[in-house]
């Protein structure tokens, strides 16, 4: 999604894209407010509660619509600005199942049975292959969180 | 008087004593990390200050506070990376001095900049404070919510890419201090029926994910980067003939540096670019800028950690966030149940001068432990990226968690981690959002009053002195960086004629 040219003009199109998203966001938002129970007027000091999200989210909205115009209408300085657009890198969606499994796994078999899978897991997929220091590291690591949590805050973990 | 009795009162405990000098450990380690950084280090402790003693709880986030912003100095010296993002501009001649054999100089006057700024900054904190807190006696709803906007208005130059994302960042954080049960009203909003959500959004939660969490995603994509540390220095005790060369810099820095961080929104960051930039329009030797200028390390040093005790003069007097750190710090207060203002100083004069005696340990003590350990301080950077940040995403799950007990949380956590990754990646910073959060709740209420107040004529605001005053600082705050942009663009033609 680098800068397209059209004509002389150029596009920003992932700063369009950006704001599309916001201001459907915003829209999306707008009509969510509409689903808030009503009050009567004396109890809610004539200002029902729906006033002020929505006055937010139209602002919202008039911003991103300020940086749509914006993007569609680059000045030369803007266009040499400009950088090309690089995809999310695939480390990160796998860095984020990671952290989805360490969210599911934990309730189900344990705070520290998660971390001794989670750590050495997450260090090896970014490319860690030193086993002895991993081992030493997360051992003392759990050990350091039993102590922190388990010991001295009295906090009942999973 | 009363309150430097109480400074000494709160430096005489042993336990307290103990706090500043392992908070200004830990805070100098993690400040030396790059990646980690005031805010996260704070984020990442809220779980475990909201449950201590106030007084110590809040101690600490000042202690830390102080202490990260001077570690960064070290890393950005001896790597050229700074540990946070006020030592950026310390880079710049920092590391040109390590790489030609002054490492050690470089990081004395790094040392003792910091030091002498910071407490230069703590102790117009302890005097600006209570004077401003008193002015706010004479606020009432209309002066709150123009305050509130002001503050708001600040994030036209707060850091990012542009001021129209750092708006729209600082709208969504005010959208989500919306979330939950109205209080005026009773009735539940943005909740979509998850009764966990009907308390509101958990700031706690939100900014570990926002800060830490993105980070942890940030830095997968960095796990590969090898650090090298360029020079392995003892820090000198700066000489005499630095000393005369820099004091006007350092006092320089340090006025720069308080008034910056005093503004709202503004910070340490802001503040050690302004003096490195103003240094270098000012200096005789203003060649040696980006080569090694000693200068050019006291100027930014002095300013950022200047700016420490400044961002706490708003946080305390108003209520009003002086930059992200401190936005986090109010968090901590407000969950303790300590509302900033003047009943503070009256209610609490110990929490206030046990922050001020915090802050000044700290500094005393990062200067001591700087002196003798920056050379050590700086291995840290050597831990791998691989071991460091699973246990950093355990720790913030685990402290996201601990407070409650509850996963919801965590998800909670996840949730605004992944927000915070990608809000980074298209140039939202995510300071905004926590601005907004945190006078979301002011604007709206106060608004709500003055509209009560004034019989629905909400123009009425426009005829309080202090209010209008507030208004129009926040038009101006909002149109300096278009004013700033015509005046450059002004200059260039006139210089291209």
């Amino acid at each position: 999604m680098s800068p397209e040219g059209v004509g002389e003009r150029m596009i920003d199109q992932k700063s369009l894209v950006e704001s599309i998203v916001i201001m459907v966001f915003s829209a999306a938002m707008y009509a969510v407010t509409y689903a808030f129970d009503e009050v009567p007027p004396i109890l809610a000091l004539c200002v029902q509660p729906t006033v002020f999200p929505r006055a937010i989210l139209i602002l919202m909205f008039l911003l991103a619509l300020l940086q749509a115009v914006k993007a569609v209408r680059l000045s030369p300085a803007d266009i040499s600005k400009l950088k090309p657009y690089k995809p999310v890198p695939g480390i990160v969606y796998v860095t984020s199942i990671f952290l989805i499994g360490f969210f599911i796994l934990m309730p189900i078999i344990g705070t520290f049975p998660t971390l001794i899978v989670f750590c050495p897991a997450l260090a090896f997929i970014w490319g860690e292959r030193r086993w002895l220091l991993m081992a030493l590291s997360f051992s003392g690591f759990a050990v350091f969180i039993y102590a922190l949590f388990v010991a001295i805050l009295n906090t009942p973990l999973p | 008087m009363e309150t430097m009795l109480l400074v000494l009162q709160f430096l005489a405990d042993p336990y307290h004593l103990a706090l500043i000098l392992g908070g200004t450990f830990v805070g100098v380690l993690v400040g030396a990390l790059p990646g980690l950084g005031s805010v996260i280090l704070i984020a990442l402790l809220l779980p475990f200050v909201v449950r201590m003693e106030p007084v110590a709880g809040i101690a600490l986030c000042g202690i830390v506070y102080c202490a990260t912003i001077y570690g960064g100095s070290i890393t950005a010296i001896l790597i050229n990376t700074p540990g946070t993002a006020a030592a950026a501009a310390t880079t710049f001649d920092g590391y040109p001095l390590a790489e030609r054999g002054e490492a050690g100089r470089a990081l004395g006057v790094a040392t003792f900049s910091s030091a002498i700024a910071g407490i230069i900054g703590i102790l117009v904190m302890i005097v600006a404070t209570p004077l401003l807190a008193r002015i706010a006696y004479q606020f009432g709803p209309a002066e709150y919510f123009a305050l509130a906007v002001f503050g708001m208005s600040m994030l036209a130059s707060i850091s990012g890419k542009s001021v129209i994302k750092n708006f729209i960042a600082g709208a969504f954080g005010v959208l989500l201090a919306t979330m939950g049960t109205d209080l005026t009203t009773g009735i539940e909003r943005f909740t979509f029926g998850q009764a966990d959500l009907s308390e509101g959004i958990r700031p706690v939660q939100m900014m570990i994910g926002i800060f830490a969490g993105g980070e942890l995603l940030r830095q997968a994509t960095l796990s590969g980067v090898q650090r090298n540390i360029v020079a392995d220095a003892v820090a000198k005790l700066p000489s005499n003939a630095d000393f005369k060369r820099l004091w006007k810099t350092v006092l320089r820095g340090s006025g720069i540096g308080t008034f910056i961080g005093i503004l709202p929104a503004e910070g340490g960051t802001v503040a050690a670019m302004v003096a490195y930039n103003e240094e270098k329009r000012w200096s005789k030797n203003r060649d040696e800028f980006g080569y090694g200028a000693i200068e050019g390390v006291a100027a930014p040093e002095s300013a950022n950690n200047a700016a420490t005790g400044g961002t706490m003069v708003p946080t305390l007097a108003l209520g009003i966030p002086g930059g992200g750190s401190t936005a986090i710090i109010l968090t901590a207060m407000l969950i303790l149940g300590l509302r900033p203002g003047p009943q503070l100083f009256t209610d609490q004069p110990n929490l206030l001068a046990g922050l001020f005696g915090a802050m000044l340990g700290a500094n005393i003590c990062f200067l001591v432990l700087g002196m003798v350990g920056a050379k050590y301080f700086s291995r840290i950077t050597l831990i791998p990226t691989t071991i460091l940040w699973p246990m950093v995403f355990c720790l913030a799950a685990l402290g996201a968690y601990s407070l409650q007990q509850n996963m919801f949380d965590v998800g909670i956590m996840l949730f605004f981690s992944a927000l915070g990754y990608l809000m980074k990646r298209h140039g939202y910073a995510p300071a905004p959002i926590v601005m907004g959060l945190i006078l979301g709740e002011l604007i709206e209420s106060s608004l709500k009053q003055s509209y009560l107040i004034y019989d629905g004529n909400l123009f009425a605001i426009l005829q309080q002195p202090i209010a209008l005053a507030f208004l129009v600082l926040a038009v101006l705050g909002v149109a300096s960086p278009f004013i700033a942009k015509g005046i450059g663009a002004l200059r260039e033609k006139r210089t291209s004629k």
